[in-house]
């Protein structure tokens, strides 16, 4: 039939393929019809080029899957970081910490069990809390309190296996997608028949096993479920025929019940119902499972941290591996803070939910590091500090562009703004650049806006301690705009602030500005005129942006839009329109509060109020 | 599908031929023990029933090759349809066989059989021969 010749193996796709197959057929003279689309040969050649397309294709996923970088699937993902020693997190239930006394109790101990419920409340949901270990307590002048009492949002449920060393394709897995492994227990039953149960511990590395060692091993298996695996004899224990292994653990609803706060018990402690619950810590730290994107991250991170955290970048990486809530962190080491403190380590956390973390939360995290750290160096968690940023935006468009009203543009530029602000911001080391403000503004309608003129100013917050002289630093980070010496001294230089009282006077309600030379004044209004009561409440350093406020003792605090606060806000005009956040500091676009406005432009091209009484809006 | 051609009685009178294909019914050449081929009219005959007989989006990553006649066979037998059937033919022929010069399309709904005569009136390019004509009968399936 068809002589031999080249063919082209090179191309992959369709056309391509198709096109080398004719190619090919053309330096033969027993087939000619191979170019018209109604020919046999035309229908063999599709199948060919379709059959050669789909194996090029199933190559290339393949070719993709091979590597992190490129990997898609979860399993290819998960199996890629198995190698570099990562284990992923797994979904983590919220946690609360509560204190319950049992006021009917008697005996001389009372044993809360394992697996003990709790009901709360989350946006009418409701939600059971159970706790994961039996913790056993004796009164205390005929009080039985149970302190402290961690309880995790979710199901319990124990799972066993019965050990069969004939079956080789035996496996250990833990039969449920929204597991949290923190709260896994495994027990591990010598046979039915002999009871002693010994409980195993997770190998967090294998230096120090031996063959008597009693530890498992974690790893994510197929459909996000978690597998656990012993030891071989050598590394770790091996287990016996007919032994029974007993998984304990957690199924939660993940982030759902993050925020939980209050607690009631749904049966008894000990047999004893009558119960006095209070929250120490509201439920928080619960979490989705980690996601690709952050597997692929973290895992080569990891490794080559070696389980060690000695740089900055390992602390990065061990921090979001102990704790699941996170969505940035920034660390530094103690000479780069901003007064040096050598042998220290800073780490930032930006949680995913909610707001700071609490003290049991940082101790734990902190306690867990020390395991990782150089000896001489503490790590201290600080927490983030959020710099909001207020624009004051005048949107110009045409009105015959678009069949919009100004309204629906002007919340068209908020949505837009607001996915910039968590898409871009909201994370350490993202600085706000102002052009790309800009051009979020002006890209939310092409055709209609014309332009926009933006300026913004920076805000940030201290919590007074009431009715004591304090010395506060507030510092922006940013050079502060102070183009001479005396800068808008009469109305108030570049710095305002929300309302105080101070203490020695109930009746006149006080702020502070600067005077443009440096100097935080302290001022309170009669009418709309200042009345300064200190010229020298504190300094301003306008290069490197530190307010300081020495010895203001603040009585009580006004209210904030409208609403009681705890704070008071310091805003400033920075030197520059791109804000850089430095160290624990992270920038938030405060849209709620920034003032937008869309008006229809009458300088338009053509239209007979061209070049008549138009104004524009100052750039500063 | 079923080889209505009359094989042996269309061959061009030409010397060479011009058209060569691979008879889909891959029925063996007594003679040679090869597998069947069609040659010059008979060639784009059969071209030409294939195209009519494709469907849109039956081939892969050529989604407007095709007549797409299956769906008008379900509609109401009218003359409408009749004229669309007809256009459609004529559009699949003109844009993917230049091998043949259409001279005519005629369809005659048969509506006791639930079926249209189609009969198919066309040149080969390039040979002597007088025009071919195709008859089909589509016939809806389902």
């Amino acid at each position: 039939m068809a002589t031999t010749s080249k063919l082209d193996i090179s191309e992959l796709d369709f056309t391509s393929v198709k096109a080398n197959l004719k190619r090919f057929l053309s330096n033969q003279d027993e087939f000619k019809d191979y170019d018209f689309e109604g020919s046999g040969m035309a229908v063999l050649l599709d199948l060919l080029a379709y059959n050669t397309h789909y194996l090029a294709y199933n190559a290339n996923v393949m070719g993709n899957e091979m590597f992190i970088d490129t990997a898609d699937l979860r399993n290819s993902i998960v199996s890629h970081a198995k190698t570099l020693g990562y284990t992923p997190n797994s979904p983590r239930a919220p946690v609360a910490d509560i204190n319950v006394v049992v006021n009917n109790a008697t005996g001389a101990t009372l044993t809360c069990s394992a697996g003990t419920q709790f009901m709360t409340t989350v946006d009418g949901v409701s939600y059971n809390f159970v706790t994961i270990g039996d913790t056993v307590i004796s009164p205390v002048d005929g009080v039985y309190t149970f302190s402290n009492l961690k309880i995790y949002e979710g199901t319990y449920i124990t799972y066993t296996y019965t050990v069969d060393t004939t079956d080789i394709d035996q496996r250990f897995l833990i039969p449920s997608a929204n597991a949290d492994t923190d709260t896994l227990v495994v027990t591990v039953q010598n046979s039915s028949t002999d009871t002693i149960t010994s409980t195993y511990t997770l190998a967090t590395g294998i230096t120090s096993l031996t063959d008597t060692s009693k530890v498992y091993f974690l790893q994510e298996a197929e459909d996000g479920q978690f597998e656990i695996y012993f030891g071989d004899g050598v590394t770790g224990k091996k287990l016996d025929d007919e032994n029974i292994i007993s998984l304990s653990y957690v199924v939660s609803n993940k982030e759902a019940a993050n925020g939980a706060s209050s607690f009631t018990l749904s049966g008894m402690i000990g047999g004893f119902g009558q119960v006095a619950i209070t929250t120490n810590s509201n439920a928080a730290n619960g979490a989705e499972s980690e996601s690709n994107e952050s597997i692929k991250f973290n895992a080569p991170k990891s490794y080559a941290a070696q389980d060690r955290a000695v740089t900055i970048d390992d602390y990065k990486a061990k921090v979001k591996e102990l704790y699941a809530n996170t969505q940035s962190v920034s660390a530094w080491g103690g000479e780069d803070h901003s007064t040096p403190y050598y042998g220290r380590v800073y780490i930032s956390i930006y949680p995913k939910t909610g707001s700071n973390l609490t003290t049991s939360t940082k101790n734990s995290i902190v306690t867990t590091l020390k395991n990782y750290s150089i000896g001489s160096v503490t790590p201290v968690i600080v927490d983030p500090e959020v710099t909001y940023i207020l624009l004051t935006s005048n949107v110009r468009y045409k009105e015959a562009a678009t069949t919009k009203a100004a309204t629906t543009l002007k919340s068209e530029i908020t949505d837009a703004l607001t996915t910039y602000n968590t898409t871009t911001l909201q994370q350490f080391d993202n600085m706000l650049r102002y052009s790309k403000v800009l051009d979020t503004i002006d890209d939310v309608d092409t055709n209609a806006i014309l332009s926009n003129i933006t300026t913004l100013k920076l805000r940030k917050s201290f919590t007074p301690a009431l009715s004591t002289s304090t010395k506060y630093t507030i510092s922006f980070s940013n050079a502060l705009y102070n183009p001479h010496s005396e800068h808008n001294k009469s109305a108030g230089g570049i710095l305002s602030s929300t309302g105080f009282k101070i203490d020695g006077d109930t009746t006149n309600i006080y702020y502070v500005n600067d005077d443009g030379s440096g100097n935080v004044r302290l001022y309170y209004l009669v009418g709309s005129v200042k009345t300064y009561t200190n010229n020298t409440q504190g300094t301003i350093d306008y290069s490197t942006g530190d307010i300081v406020l020495n010895s203001l003792n603040v009585s009580s605090i006004e209210n904030i839009r409208g609403e009681a606060s705890t704070v008071v806000e310091l805003t400033v005009t920075p030197s520059s329109n791109d804000i850089v956040p430095v160290r624990n500091q992270v920038l938030s676009i405060d849209v709620a509060n920034s003032s937008i406005t869309v008006e229809a432009d009458t300088f338009e091209g053509g239209a007979s109020g061209a070049g008549i009484g138009y104004t524009t809006t100052t750039s500063y | 599908m079923a080889n209505y051609d009359a094989t042996s009685t269309n061959r061009s009178k030409r010397s060479v031929r011009i058209f060569s294909d691979l008879n889909l019914n891959f029925t063996r050449n007594p003679a040679t023990k090869d597998v069947a081929k069609l040659y010059d009219i008979e060639a784009v005959k059969r071209s030409v029933r294939n195209l009519i007989n494709t469907n849109e989006g039956e081939r892969p990553f050529q989604p407007t090759l095709g007549s797409g006649i299956r769906a008008l066979l379900f509609e109401n037998m009218t003359p409408i349809i009749e004229t669309l059937l007809k256009d459609r033919i004529a559009e699949t022929i003109n844009v993917y066989e230049p091998r043949a010069l259409l001279t005519s399309i005629l369809v005659q709904g048969d509506i006791d059989r639930n079926e249209y005569l189609c009969t198919i009136s066309f040149r080969v390019v390039n040979t002597t021969a007088d025009p071919v004509t195709i008859t089909e009968f589509l016939q809806r399936l389902r």
